[in-house]
């Protein structure tokens, strides 16, 4: 059943259907309402009235459904912060709910680049917790394993888990994060995520938890299903150049290349492809010629060459590079990274094996300064990927956390992750 | 536009697929970070979270000693510290085309603890044999474990990537545990000279004060005050020369030379020392039990093994100042393919505060006015030469109760 209502957008997925002659019961959603209203009040009661109705005579606080769990809540970084946490907080009551303030919010089929999305997650058997950890710069790896350790203690530790991490990008190590989180979940756990920021907007960015804006925090959602969860991973670039070596790097920046400055072997690569780079035109040839990092499975970890040092030519890219690997010269078009956001959503439809509760997409904000006018495509893709009918949720990030193949989780740049969620199937 | 191609699709593949240059790289790469093991500060968790990303496929990895009392894991990636309390067994090796490697044997591959319970984990195991040793797949020295999600399909040039990366993981194990143990050493014999010197300086005083205490009782009538004094001093030089004793026995090197003995007999000469050193102790009494299975001949340090029994019995004793009840059981334990020994020395006294219990063990902590702190430290210490474990259990107004457990039979 799917409603669209004046000034705001709901998608509400809860049917029964027939299967092998059985009446069974879709009891996972995933009820989105959304907003593009100007001020923080305004735009969360509009969106919270779309997926729980106006609050009871009396009674602040939204009249949520009784199977409602938890509520994912994306914004855009135009509205402060933190008269935002304090709207959803008032209006959701004690209802758990955490999300991050992004460069855009992505609900249904649409971008919003101004705008307020909240998810609402229903369902059976859904346990959910929350944990919140910082200062992130300070501590990246036991900001993450504090993070996840608590959210785990809220759910439950049992299989299957997901976990989903907000964090800050701007100041602190993401890699290290994912490897205190991953340290903490151990194997069999499904991730996805990104980082909150965007580099070319100057405002901090948020994570909300604990009914309250954070900033330089990990913010971690464990989610325990009766039935997995599926997740995509997947960029669309391919390697160009030839192989250069790591000969030094400190952290995120990417000194010496091959034993040379690193801004040198980046331009001689390009100019064996036939470009031209400057100092001046680097930024715009590296949003579509990034880093790759070569796994042993033939994938690429994406790394953003984000600036450079004139002095010393050191490349500073979003995330860590490991001294001593191996980079390519990565290369792609528009087409490539919409058929990636396809691939992405279908994989986690594949995992679910069956039609899914609700999707979340964490989509790198560098595609959509790529892609430009064509973003409604990539959201089309993802809705061509996860399916018809399916809710979707998801907002642009700064860097996005996930499993690319099989392994460990990673820090990725210019990717696409979607969560699957199952739509757990009972006798009715 | 095409199709958009399955990630999933491609990895089925890929791997076959990949470039020899990333092999050869990512091993070069994860080699020199090997190097970094070579240092005992640095943490094999890190190396492990490195080639975890870098290099294989892998939900999880665990470098673990199979062998040994009690087994252990020297570092992970990817384990949750819930799921780092993990069992091998049922885990298999995988395929391998290299020639002339006996199988190792599986069974014998447990360590204590509760099983990494998801089954859709699938193990695979590399020995790791010490630099040095012959190679022998069967004892290795350490095992690298790799935890795929389901069935993996690796290829053999990749099998054989981290069959080598395992020989250099070896020698840096090696190198580690040798700088360790240097280290250690180091520190000992610093601790031995000093022990030698703090011996041989307070000792010889000490003595020379006992003496001339002795001696003026012998040439004066000591009554009220002065007799009462005399005692303080008496009573405090003892004290002076049970502390030196005990640090000299904590900070000597401990080695265990393991004879055949007797429990039962081992226990009699650690209650009639401890009872011995208690002075005038009000009533206590002392329920023994040894079961069949180790009343004969057990291969132990019988000496050492008294002194730690010794310093449970004082501490028993200690805790019960009003008189009481200490009960000595010691019964053989299963434990993996061997038996263990366990010792257990409970009374019922007042017990330990919740927030003394954390430091019990501490050099040099106590609450008593006369104790030197060594007690429980030496019987680790001790138990420690035996490769064995100590537990303790105490709560207030229950007693306490100290299990020492140690291996009877290594395989």
């Amino acid at each position: 059943m799917r409603a669209k209502l004046a000034g705001a957008y709901e998608v509400a997925y809860d049917c029964c259907f027939f299967a092998n002659g059985e009446q069974t019961r879709v009891a996972t959603t995933l009820t989105i309402g959304t907003s593009e209203r100007g001020d923080a009040a305004s735009a969360v009661a509009e969106a919270t009235r779309a997926i729980a109705g106006p609050p009871r005579a009396g009674v602040s606080s939204i009249a949520r459904p009784s199977d409602a769990v938890f509520a994912f809540v994306l914004a855009t970084n135009h509205y402060d912060p933190d008269a935002l946490a304090a709207e959803v907080s008032h209006a959701f009551g004690d209802l758990r709910w955490a999300g991050c303030s992004s460069a855009g919010v992505i609900a249904g089929d649409r971008l919003l680049r101004k705008g307020v999305a909240i998810g609402l997650l229903r369902g059976e058997g859904l346990h959910v917790g929350v944990g919140i950890s910082g200062p992130m710069h300070e501590a990246p790896r036991s900001a993450g394993g504090n993070a996840v350790s608590r959210a785990l203690d809220g759910a439950g530790h049992e299989a299957p888990r997901t976990i989903v991490l907000f964090s800050d990008a701007l100041d602190g190590n993401v890699a290290e994060v994912v490897r205190g989180a991953s340290r903490e979940a151990g194997a069999g756990t499904l991730w996805a995520g990104g980082g909150a920021g965007d580099h070319l907007d100057r405002r901090r960015p948020a994570q909300f938890a604990g009914g309250r804006a954070l900033r330089d925090h990990v913010v971690a959602v464990a989610i325990r299903s009766p039935k997995r969860a599926g997740v995509g991973v997947a960029h669309g670039w391919v390697p160009v150049g030839k192989p250069r070596m790591v000969t030094r790097a400190r952290g995120d920046t990417v000194e010496e290349l091959d034993y040379r400055s690193a801004f040198d072997v980046y331009r001689e690569t390009a100019a064996e492809l036939g470009f031209t780079v400057t100092a001046e035109s680097l930024p715009s040839f590296a949003m579509a010629h990034p880093l790759g990092i070569p796994q042993a499975d033939g994938e690429h970890v994406i790394r953003d060459p984000l600036s450079f040092d004139p002095v010393t030519g050191a490349l500073r890219c979003v995330g860590e590079v490991p001294d001593g690997c191996l980079v390519r010269m990565m290369s792609g078009d528009c087409d490539a990274l919409l058929s990636s956001a396809q691939a992405a959503a279908n994989c986690a439809r594949d995992d679910v094996g069956a039609q899914p509760g609700g999707a979340l997409v964490f989509d790198c904000v560098s595609r959509f300064a790529m892609l430009g006018d064509r973003y409604d495509d990539e959201v089309a893709q993802f809705r061509r990927g996860i399916g018809d009918g399916v809710p979707l949720l998801g907002c642009l990030t700064f860097g996005e956390i996930g499993v690319l193949g099989k392994g460990m989780p990673q820090f990725h740049n210019k990717t696409a992750v979607v969560l699957a969620l199952p739509a757990e199937a009972s006798p009715a | 536009m095409t199709s958009p191609r399955q990630p999933r699709d491609r990895h089925e593949h890929a791997h076959e697929a990949a470039e020899p240059y990333v092999m050869l790289s990512v091993l070069q790469e994860l080699t020199v970070k090997a190097l970094d093991l070579f240092d005992p500060t640095n943490p094999v968790d890190d190396f492990l979270d490195a080639l975890a990303t870098r290099i294989v496929a892998v939900s999880a990895l665990c470098i673990a000693v199979p062998r040994g009392a009690p087994p252990r894991l020297e570092g992970a990636a990817g384990l949750s510290r819930a799921a780092r309390a993990l069992s091998l067994g049922g885990a298999r090796e995988p395929e391998s085309d290299l020639p002339d490697r006996p199988a190792i044997d599986w069974e014998h591959l447990e360590l204590p603890y509760p099983e990494l319970r998801d089954e859709s984990l699938t193990r695979w195991v590399f020995p790791i044999a010490a630099a040095g040793e012959a190679w022998d797949r069967s004892r290795p020295s350490w095992v690298l474990v790799l935890f795929f999600s389901g069935e993996p399909r690796l290829s053999t040039a990749y099998r054989g990537l981290v069959d080598r990366l395992s020989r250099y993981l070896g020698i840096a194990l090696v190198h580690r545990h040798v700088q360790k143990d240097l280290v250690a050493r180091e520190r000992l014999a610093t601790v031995g000279e000093m022990a030698a010197m703090v011996a041989h300086e307070v000792r010889n005083p000490i003595a020379t004060m006992v003496n001339s205490i002795a001696a003026l009782r012998k040439l004066v009538s000591l009554e009220g005050d002065a007799g009462m004094l005399v005692g303080i001093l008496e009573e405090e030089a003892a004290r002076l020369n049970a502390l030196v004793g005990d640090f000299l026995v904590f900070a000597r090197p401990i080695r265990a030379e393991k004879d055949s003995v007797q429990i039962a007999v081992v226990i009699e000469q650690a209650l009639g020392r401890a009872l011995r050193a208690s002075g005038a102790a009000p009533a206590i009494t002392v329920e023994r039990s040894v079961e069949p299975e180790v009343a004969g001949a057990i291969s132990v340090d019988g000496q050492l093994l008294a002194t730690a029994l010794a310093n449970l019995f004082s501490n028993s004793i200690a805790a019960m100042p009003e008189g009481g009840r200490i009960t000595v059981s010691a019964r053989a334990v299963p434990r993996g393919a061997g038996r263990w020994l366990e010792i257990a020395v409970a009374d019922d006294g007042a017990g330990i505060p919740p927030e003394i219990l954390p430091r019990i063990s501490e050099p040099f902590f106590t609450t008593k006015a006369n104790g030197s702190g060594l007690g429980l430290a030496i019987v680790k210490r001790i138990v420690g030469a035996h490769h064995g474990e100590v537990a303790l259990d105490s709560a207030l107004g229950r007693g306490t109760t100290v299990t020492v457990r140690l291996p009877l039979d290594v395989t």
